[in-house]
């Protein structure tokens, strides 16, 4: 369940091909996990809304270019805001094993599981590595894989010095209905500032007027 | 170190824009820094008396600079870091204005604090960043390496203050941070040094909620070592730091909002405000304690309240926030400062009294403004500084304002400038002559005679030039392609002065001309692209005069352009990720797209030529560095548009690029961000320059046949076997970049080569167009021969001008004129200098305020720094009684002007600036390869088996023209050059200080000379005597040459 921009409950059904038993595991009650896009992205447009507020409310632009410097500092917020959304984070595994999040569940996820949560567009996904601990004197060539949204299987890491290789990746998507909405009104409101810069814009050629 | 590239910036009467959006002062409260939103920082004197004057400013980054802070221990090195909105980290030395170090990083800090603890770390200590990520990284603050972040257990968010707390009562350093949702949290700096060096996570010591958003500041009273201030935008707040009590707090008048403040005193408080103002509080007990809590058993707290003392207003200006910050000096000499930079420019400081007192009646006192002043005052004040650079030739008709410059091109082939100005005329004129008319004294006459010739066609301020020839030598050298306000693109013959065709598109203002990539043609034609303010872009084809194509859909503004050539399709990226995809032919929109597909097609046609426009980067004059200095792949992306259509054709190897290299002299025009001020800046090519006067001297003794050029052949034929030797080591390297040096290698070859038949004048003497014979067929070579010695020694000339200290001494500057034959300055020039690749420190109006601020405005005095004469003595000192006797400059002073003594005189500089250089890149030439020079000199290191001196006089021309052997005064004056480097003397200083000496010990010796009336003195060398008269024959010989030449 996603609540603005923490996680607050989640449940994890997992069925291992291996062993053909179901284990099922949900987020401890007691901890929330924050998404970090959702979370840059609302601090961006914390910072847009305060730029633009951040003033006497009787107060009464004087110039263009003061407005055009304006609709900048927002814009440029406004685009981080929805490329945050847009572009989740390439992690490297050891990062994805070394974020807080394996500790969120009850009971505790195996040592072999790995669970990473991000936003891409409007959708929250989902992905579970299952792992399987390489033999340290494995004749395999150890090439740990850079990072990535979502990593294939085959790919190696090291971790706490035992090494890994991803042997299945399970990726579920989810569609928020609130993320499309927010995504739709950054650009519209991207637009808008565009059309305001352009308008004043239009008006440039005067103010630099001077009769020759 | 790159080598020195003189640069001298010729700047309009209106100061480039300089919105400030970070300030600070140096420990030593001679300095004021402020970051600009066009990316330029900027550095003022302020004096004793808390006067401001600019000094220098700083280009190199590419996007709004969001903080600065010191980066090492201000007595030690004066170090200051920069941080921008897009990423990049500069280290800065904020004396000399060079970079010292600079990195990019994904990370766009806020605020940065310097911390260092010399007993627990080694090294230059840390730079401690937060921004917009999570929690507080950990900065190297040498390498600009990312080394660990302090994480946060709780509430990990980003962070929007902090402060390091230093408690001298427990030798504890801590770090206290608030985060944008108001956490407060305390990480212990002190005990996680060593875990932070073994890169163990370290999480926070404390984390408590203050239920308040938008911190400003938190400060840290020192004084009691117990109070916390904490300022919000709509309140701030007193907390007891041992246990996070609040003790007092204070709301915002309506309408204003805070934006810092500082501890004064023991229970004294400054805060400031958005728009300006500040307030001085003294904290009172409130005598009755106000919450207790009996349950916990607690102690009772005595809170406090607030008593306005004093308060500074700023005239009614609100119209951006200011940016204000406050210096806290308790040693004497330093004053308490309140200072602000506002978007406007203007730096206006206050004086803080040690104790504020409010007046009598108990109300709040105003302080008054201490100083306030702007770029502009600078400006306007250094009027002769400041004169454009064609400002005279349209001066003379109106006395009133003329109009500025808004755009501008140098035609590198026809030495030409033109300028477009803001009422639509275009001025045509000589470049070198221009320069010369503006900057030197006494040549009036140039000033009238100055040939140029106006364009007329525009009908409001011309944005835009494009000189296509420079591009390509496809086209004819005769067309310019201007663009205006009017949204019209003309095309010209310059040489006839006749429209060709006009191109109307309506679709405001031009933004940018561009050609399309070498290899896409149509009709055999490369065609030009222009990107109009409407985001429209239209494809002209000139030949056949028509508009190929209006690109109408964009909604946001054109970052990106490039070229499919298989398919025929202009692809447009524009500012919101958003690409369209246009079909050349059919002028149709084939596809639209956004997000991941964008990024896709934009990606997909990386290998297929294109061209790179960003319009919000402020700053191109990076380009004359792209041959001495490798860009650095991963910024080369975000360069100005000039810049980067010029680096683009270096990469591809195969291009002819005809305008770089063989340019002894440059004018860069440079425009800034948000309006069109534009200036130019000239920048030399000192080995080149020494080259050709080298060359062309040589050319003279050939042609005369005399009995000591054949040894100078001799010497000459091994070098240029020596060269082959060198070029064959270079192609099979096969570095792009070794380019320019081959170019140089195969002319000395050619030159030496057959060097038993005398050569004609023009053949050698066109090196330029010899050098160019490989890019294009139509040379006019009649002329050039002559015209290329002339130009040499003009600008030669020009520069040694700029370079002496004028106005220290009425004779020495009388024996300058004359002797010399070189002019003196009409006022101060404006030095750059570069640092560090795409890196440059100009000079600004009022640099010589602080040291020369006596002088009546009328006497232009440029001496650099004081510390000029200083070292120009122990210049003289050091070389006493070896040089100079050696030397022609001071046994031919009446029938030898000019051209001997100038180039004695570059050589001089050349060797100073190869002693500022070459060692260094020696240090780091395993990490360089492609460093054609160092390569060198490390073979002819090998080669001679010598010190690193002969080296150096391996490097230098002069010794190829006549000195068979090292003499030993040179040696101490490198060993006293190389000892200046050390000491962190500029090298301009350096400079200056040479060619003082030189200068000074020539007068001395012709003051001598013409007493004693003896053409020669007396050597008392061992094999001297001969060499002298061997040199006095020869330097005749030569100047006769150089005569006939001229």
């Amino acid at each position: 369940m996603l609540q603005g921009d923490a996680l607050c409950q989640a449940d994890i059904n997992l069925k291992m091909p291996r062993t053909n038993q179901l284990l099922h595991f949900t987020f401890r009650e007691d901890k929330q996990w924050k998404l970090q896009q959702i979370q840059d992205a609302r601090n961006h447009v914390n910072q847009a809304i305060y730029l633009l507020t951040n003033r006497d409310v009787n107060y009464q632009f004087r110039t263009g270019s003061e407005v055009l410097k304006l609709m900048d500092a927002v814009m440029l917020q406004l685009t981080r805001a929805r490329n945050r959304l847009t572009t989740p984070a390439t992690l490297t595994l050891p990062e994805i094993a070394s974020s807080g999040l394996t500790k969120m569940f009850t009971p505790a996820l195996p040592s072999d599981i790995l669970v990473n949560f991000y936003v891409n567009l409007n959708k929250l996904c989902l992905t579970v590595y299952q792992l399987h601990a390489l033999q340290p004197n494995s004749t395999k060539n150890f090439r740990p894989a850079g990072g990535s949204i979502l990593h294939n299987p085959g790919a190696m890491f090291e971790f706490g010095s035992q090494r890994y290789e991803v042997s299945h990746v399970h990726k579920v998507e989810c569609v928020v209905p609130w993320l499309n909405d927010a995504l739709v009104f950054f650009t519209v409101s991207l637009q808008l500032c565009q059309q305001l810069k352009d308008k004043i814009s239009v008006f440039s050629s005067y103010w630099n007027y001077r009769p020759y | 170190m790159k080598p020195f590239v003189p640069a001298v910036a010729l700047w309009g009467n209106r100061a480039p824009s300089h919105s400030i959006t970070a300030i600070m002062i140096t420990d030593d409260q001679q300095t004021i820094v402020t970051g600009s939103q066009e990316g330029q920082i900027c550095l003022w004197n302020l004096s004793a008396e808390l006067k401001v004057s600019s000094k220098e400013i700083l280009f190199g980054h590419t996007a709004s600079v969001t903080c600065l802070a010191k980066a090492r221990d201000f007595e030690k090195q004066p170090y200051v870091v920069s941080a921008t909105e897009n990423g990049e980290m500069c280290v800065w030395n904020v004396t000399s204005g060079q970079c010292i170090e600079n990195a990019k990083h994904p990370y766009r800090h806020t605020a940065i604090c310097y911390y260092h603890c010399s007993f627990r770390m080694t090294g230059d200590g840390w730079l401690l960043c937060c921004g917009q990520y999570h929690d507080v990284l950990i900065v190297d603050a040498k390498t600009l390496a990312v080394l660990h972040t302090l994480i946060s257990f709780q509430y990990s968010d980003w962070i929007s203050c902090m402060c390091i707390l230093h408690s001298t009562r427990i030798q504890e350093d801590s770090l206290v941070a608030v985060s944008v949702t108001g956490d407060l949290k305390v990480w212990d700096l002190s005990s996680s040094v060593t875990s932070i060096q073994e890169r163990q996570s370290v999480y926070e010591q404390e984390s408590k909620p203050l239920d308040c958003t938008n911190c400003q500041a938190i400060r840290f009273c020192t004084y009691t070592e117990r109070l916390l201030l904490v300022v919000f935008s709509d309140c701030w707040k007193i907390y007891d730091y041992c246990d996070f009590f609040l003790l007092c707090t204070e709301f915002s008048k309506s309408g204003q909002y805070f934006a810092g403040g500082e501890v004064l005193a023991a229970q004294r408080l400054i805060i400031w405000t958005e728009d300006g103002h500040s307030y001085i509080y003294q904290l009172l007990n409130s005598g009755h304690s106000k919450s207790i809590h009996p349950a916990d058993g607690k102690v009772l707290k005595e809170t406090v309240y607030p008593h306005l003392l004093c308060s500074t207003y700023v005239k009614e200006n609100k119209s951006f926030p200011f940016v204000m910050g406050f210096m806290n000096e308790r040693k004497e000499p330093f004053y308490k400062v309140l200072f602000s930079g506002e978007a406007s420019g203007r730096i206006t400081l206050w004086h803080i009294p040690d104790v504020p007192v409010s007046t009598l009646d108990g109300s709040p006192k105003e302080i008054p403004i201490a100083a306030t002043w702007t770029l502009q005052d600078d400006f306007d004040q250094h009027r002769s500084m400041t004169e454009g650079i064609i400002d005279h030739l349209c001066a003379s008709k109106d006395g009133t304002d003329s109009a500025a410059v808004s755009s501008s091109v140098y035609m590198p082939n026809l030495d030409k400038l033109v300028c477009g100005r803001e009422d639509g005329n275009i001025f045509i004129t000589l470049a070198l002559h221009a320069a010369k008319a503006r900057i030197l004294e006494d040549i009036s006459l140039l000033k009238h005679t100055l040939p140029y010739k106006v364009l007329k066609g525009h009908s409001s301020s011309v944005t835009c030039l494009l000189y296509p020839y420079s591009k390509s030598p496809k086209f004819d050298p005769s067309w310019l392609v201007s663009g205006g306000q009017d949204s019209c693109v003309i095309w010209w013959d310059i040489f006839t002065e006749e429209i060709l065709h006009q191109f109307t598109l309506q679709a405001g203002p031009i933004m940018n001309l561009l050609l399309s990539p070498e290899n896409y043609r149509l009709n055999g034609h490369r065609i030009v692209c222009c990107v109009c303010s409407d985001h429209s872009v239209a494809l002209l084809h000139l030949h056949e005069r028509v508009c190929l194509l209006h690109a109408r859909k964009h909604l946001f503004p054109v970052k990106m352009i490039k070229w499919h050539l298989a398919e025929n399709l202009l692809i447009v990226g524009c500012e919101d990720d958003s690409v369209y995809v246009w079909e050349i032919e059919t002028g149709t929109l084939e596809r639209h797209e956004t997000n991941e597909m964008a990024k896709a097609i934009l990606t997909s046609c990386e290998d297929s030529e294109c061209l790179v426009t960003d319009f919000t980067l402020p700053f191109s004059p990076d380009t004359q560095k792209h041959k001495n200095a490798g860009f650095k792949s991963s910024s080369s992306y975000k360069l100005g548009t000039l810049s980067h259509n010029l680096t683009h054709t270096e990469k591809s190897s195969a291009l002819i690029d005809p305008s770089p290299s063989p340019q002894l002299f440059t004018i860069l025009p440079v425009k800034t961000n948000w309006n069109s001020i534009i200036f130019h800046v000239l920048s030399f090519d000192l080995e080149k320059l020494v080259e050709l006067l080298l060359s062309s001297q040589l050319n003279g003794l050939k042609s005369s046949n005399s009995f000591h050029s054949y040894d100078i052949l001799k010497r000459a034929k091994s070098t240029a076997e020596k060269r082959t030797l060198i070029l064959k080591r270079n192609r099979t390297a096969g570095s792009l970049f070794s380019m320019d040096g081959q170019v140089k290698n195969v002319y000395e070859k050619k030159i030496h080569k057959d060097n038993s038949a005398a050569r004609s004048l023009e053949e050698s003497g066109g090196i330029k167009t010899r050098k160019k014979t490989k890019s294009s067929k139509k040379i006019r070579l009649k002329p050039a021969g002559k015209i290329d010695v002339k130009i040499t020694t003009d600008t030669a000339k020009l520069l040694l001008s700029c370079l002496l200290p004028w106005g220290l001494d009425k004779e020495l500057d009388n024996h300058c004129v004359r002797y010399l034959d070189i002019f003196r300055l009409q006022c101060p020039v404006s030095f750059g200098q570069v640092s560090n690749g795409n890196h440059i420190s100009l000079m600004l109006p009022g640099w010589n305020r602080n040291h020369c601020g006596l002088v009546e405005e009328h006497t232009p005095i440029n001496l650099f720094s004081r510390k000029v004469v200083d070292l120009s003595n122990k210049y003289s000192t050091a070389g006493q009684g070896q040089i100079g006797k050696k030397y022609g400059l001071d046994h031919n002073p009446d029938h030898i002007q000019g051209s001997q003594a100038v180039f004695y005189l570059l050589n001089r500089v050349s060797l100073v600036n190869s002693a500022f250089t070459v060692p260094l890149e020696f240090t780091n030439i395993s990490d360089s390869p492609q460093k054609l020079e160092s390569v060198r000199n490390k073979w002819r290191n090998l080669e001679n088996s010598g010190s690193s001196f002969s080296m150096l006089y391996g490097e230098l021309p002069n010794y190829k023209s006549g000195y068979h052997f090292p003499d030993p005064g040179n040696v101490s004056l490198m060993k006293l050059i190389l000892c200046w480097r050390d000491q962190s003397v500029k090298i301009i200083e350096a400079v200056q200080a040479t060619l003082l000496a030189e200068v000074q010990r020539s007068m001395k010796t012709l003051k001598k000379t013409s007493t004693s009336n003896q053409p020669v003195t007396m050597v008392d060398t061992g094999n001297g005597e001969l060499q002298t008269l061997a040199k006095t024959e020869q330097t005749e010989q030569m100047a006769e040459c150089i005569k006939n030449i001229l």
